[in-house]
């Protein structure tokens, strides 16, 4: 979903303080934000998402583009900011395939509110887990795509990478979610 | 919850896979089959409505973020960042590119001296306000200076400056130099000063005035070498010093204002963009002229860095 025409405008009237405005971009990408950071296992995503968009709304009159480049803009604010929470735990750059690492993430992910549990196709546990363990560049490339619902040339902005790289690291996490599934014999 | 049991050996996934298998596409194989599953419960993630409370409260906080506006709490986002080094890596290059810089500064400045003479661009008006006489060499400003005294109170013609008016002259002199000029009467009628100062005769005669030429020359040049050091020092735009603050005085050495205006103008780096026209300081003569003086540069943006001006000294 996108606002699409009409996008200008309402980024004219979120400037000046409109709530309306505000209300209509924070309904547009609240969902994909604190999904993203809700599956990228971080310690309070709400809160996380409230900094994100404390953050998007201050610097809005620095902002210039089109809404594509709008919600790869706010991806990279929240990449930021959950870069900062994991560094603040002490995960960043971390594989969460630590035990103790994991279990703490996966507990932090049975906290979380009801929306994470529509894993229900893949069963929640086992998605969750499967996550975690993708390396995190891998992760966030995956998840960008999906949850954030960004193209390869943003995701690799939001990341500092090549498209070729963004594209590679994308095969990748599939693959390594491919084999665990073949390990796992998901049941 | 769903049961599958991909079969073994699917291999490696191809691009057109990963492509189809993120984009939420049902595939064939069970593994496949197994990841669209999970796109799609990714995607049902990102599409979930965010409870009310949590968007008031949510909202609310934008909400007061707009009325903090830009530059409140929090880095700005940028979404093109470039990394950043790993901090050693630039406090390794910091003191290198400072160098760089600095020589770099140096060789333009030599450069534009090059082109434009003694002559750097104004920035040497410090010493003659308007720009109008150039810096010279001491012996052609003192011969400016007697055939300018030659030539009569009126008028004289200067190196680089054409004719000028007495007034003029003694006008577009620094505020230092003006007042000595127009304390005698011979160069400035108009006004009323004291009388020239007195000079010993070696065989024990009467004291002499102070030769008029002596006088004038003495201010020209000391203003000349000690601003300008000062201007060149600490706020040129771009000359290279070079230029020993030796200000001479006029003569007898009783004239604060004409002698001993040092400013540096040793220190190559000196030249730095210190941005301002603003003469150093004045170190005043005290006759003897054997003190060395450090000139003190302007105050722009370097100046800081770079007004260590050392005038050798002032008056002889």
């Amino acid at each position: 979903m996108t606002i699409g025409t009409a996008f200008e405008e309402v980024l004219v009237e979120a400037r000046t303080g409109h709530d309306w405005a505000l209300e209509m971009l924070y309904r547009e990408l609240a969902p994909g934000v604190i999904g993203y950071l809700r599956t990228q296992g971080a310690s309070d995503p709400e809160e996380l998402a409230a900094d994100v968009f404390s953050s998007a709304v201050r610097n809005l009159p620095r902002f210039d583009g089109d809404e594509e480049r709008f919600r790869a803009w706010v991806f990279s604010i929240a990449h930021r900011r959950l870069l900062e929470d994991q560094e603040s735990r002490g995960l960043r750059g971390e594989h969460l395939t630590d035990p103790q690492h994991l279990a703490g993430a996966l507990a932090a992910w049975d906290r979380q509110g009801p929306e994470v549990h529509t894993f229900k196709r893949v069963g929640t546990r086992w998605a969750a887990e499967a996550l975690l363990c993708l390396p995190p560049e891998e992760r966030a490339a995956l998840l960008l795509h999906v949850v954030g619902g960004l193209p390869v040339p943003r995701i690799a902005s939001v990341l500092g990478k090549s498209v070729p790289a963004t594209t590679a690291l994308e095969a990748r996490a599939v693959g390594t979610l491919a084999r665990k599934v073949e390990e796992d014999g998901v049941s | 919850m769903m049961v599958i049991r991909p079969s073994r050996g699917s291999g490696r996934l191809r691009a057109r896979q990963v492509e189809r298998i993120l984009s939420g596409a049902n595939a064939r194989d069970p593994v496949g089959a197994f990841l669209a599953d999970l796109v799609q419960d990714l995607r049902d993630v990102s599409g979930a409505e965010v409870p009310s409370s949590v968007a008031a409260r949510h909202l609310q906080k934008m909400r007061m973020a707009t009325e903090m506006g830009v530059g409140g709490p929090g880095p700005l986002p940028e979404l093109e960042e470039p990394e950043l080094p790993p901090v050693h890596t630039l406090e390794r290059r910091r003191p290198a590119v400072a160098v760089g810089l600095a020589a770099a500064m140096v060789v333009m400045v030599g450069i534009a001296a090059s082109i434009t003479g003694s002559r750097t661009a104004g920035t040497r008006a410090g010493s003659i306000v308007t720009g109008e006489v150039p810096p010279r060499s001491a012996q052609h400003r003192t011969g400016a200076v007697e055939r300018f005294i030659a030539s009569g109170p009126q008028t004289a013609d200067l190196p680089g400056c054409g004719t000028m008016r007495l007034s003029a002259l003694a006008v577009s002199l620094t505020s230092e130099v003006a007042p000595v000029l127009s304390q005698w009467p011979e160069v400035c009628p108009s006004s009323s000063g004291p009388a020239r100062p007195k000079v010993a005769q070696p065989n024990g005669g009467a004291a002499v005035d102070q030769p008029l030429t002596t006088v004038v020359a003495g201010a020209l040049h000391g203003a000349n070498s000690g601003s300008r050091s000062g201007v060149e020092v600490g706020g040129g735009q771009g000359s290279s010093g070079g230029d020993t603050g030796s200000g001479t005085d006029g003569g007898s050495g009783n004239n604060p204002g004409s002698g001993g205006n040092s400013g540096g103008g040793e220190d190559p780096v000196g030249g730095g963009a210190g941005g301002t026209t603003e003469p150093g300081a004045k170190a005043k003569g005290n006759g003897d002229g054997h003190d060395k003086h450090r000139g003190k540069g302007g105050d722009g943006p370097r100046a800081s860095d770079d007004q260590k001006g050392s005038g050798k000294k002032a008056g002889h």
